[in-house]
């Protein structure tokens, strides 16, 4: 899984077994987490631009980082 | 002598009851094994609400352990409500309203700009009134968790997708909620007018404690 950062986030992550879990063992095994530097999301993106609602999230946090 | 109808069914002395107008927030101390009953006087109007252990507000509702603690969505007659905790904080005793939603969240000025445009921020909103009744006790805005839509109806659709669509209650239909411990309820009439949750209307819904 691909997490991109769209504004300053902090991260938090408990690796142990989710409550619904049916087995009967408590069942856990290490994660692999990676964070690495990437261009900001362009206006053109395809995410970015995919509905009207979600374009209008963008626009808040790019005015909410504006500097 | 007349006969109150909304009164119905509920037995004990009757130790609160109040009329919230449309758009206004409410705030109220319900102990243990006391009642809350919620009136939708017109119909189709969104209760939005929250709850927090009267002795320690670090404990209050929660919709994840609720949701799973159950295994469904929606919160129907026999729904405990559940805290952070894990404990019952409440149960629904009684409702004549089908379900209820815990899923759709609470209308915000920055979730309006994003829903309807931007031309909507400076609407009155859920969150707002949140915040109103919960600062006369000194909680903000970290306090605020995901709330309980009473009357609102989310229909979960087998892809996953929500609806928040035409209200499945009427008017005078009643939620009844037994405390399990002391709780202090924060309740926001929703005043939204963008989508049907209050069929484009906000109304008044009453509010009765019977001990």
């Amino acid at each position: 899984m691909v997490l991109r950062a769209e504004m300053d986030v902090i991260v938090v992550i408990a690796n142990c077994p989710h409550v619904l879990d049916p087995r009967t063992d408590y069942s856990v095994t290490p994660l692999r987490a990676t964070a690495w530097h990437g261009p900001v999301t362009p206006e053109d993106d395809s995410i970015r631009t995919a509905t009207p609602e979600g374009l209008r999230a963008f626009l808040n946090v790019e005015d909410y980082f504006r500097r | 002598m007349s006969v109150d109808p909304h009164l119905a069914g509920l037995t004990g002395t009757i130790v609160h009851d109040v009329i919230v107008p449309a758009r206004a927030p409410w705030l109220h101390h319900i102990a243990a094994g006391q009642t809350l009953r919620i009136v939708d006087l017109e119909g189709n109007q969104a209760v939005d609400f929250l709850l927090y252990a009267t002795s320690d507000d670090a404990e209050r509702y929660s919709a994840q352990d609720t949701v799973s603690a159950q295994a469904n969505l929606f919160l129907r007659e026999g729904t405990v409500l559940r805290s952070n905790e894990g404990r019952a904080m409440m149960t629904i005793a009684a409702t004549s309203v089908d379900y209820h939603d815990t899923i759709g969240g609470a209308c915000s000025c920055e979730s309006n700009t994003l829903r309807y445009g931007h031309h909507t921020k400076a609407e009155h909103a859920c969150v707002e009134n949140f915040l109103e009744a919960n600062l006369t006790e000194g909680r903000g805005k970290r306090d605020i968790v995901s709330n309980i839509n009473f009357f609102m109806n989310v229909p979960v659709e087998p892809d996953g997708s929500l609806g928040i669509v035409d209200g499945i209650s009427a008017p005078g239909l009643t939620v009844d909620l037994r405390a399990d411990m002391d709780v202090t309820v924060v309740v926001s009439n929703c005043p939204q007018i963008n989508n049907p949750c209050n069929g484009f209307n906000p109304t008044p819904v009453r509010m009765i404690v019977s001990a």
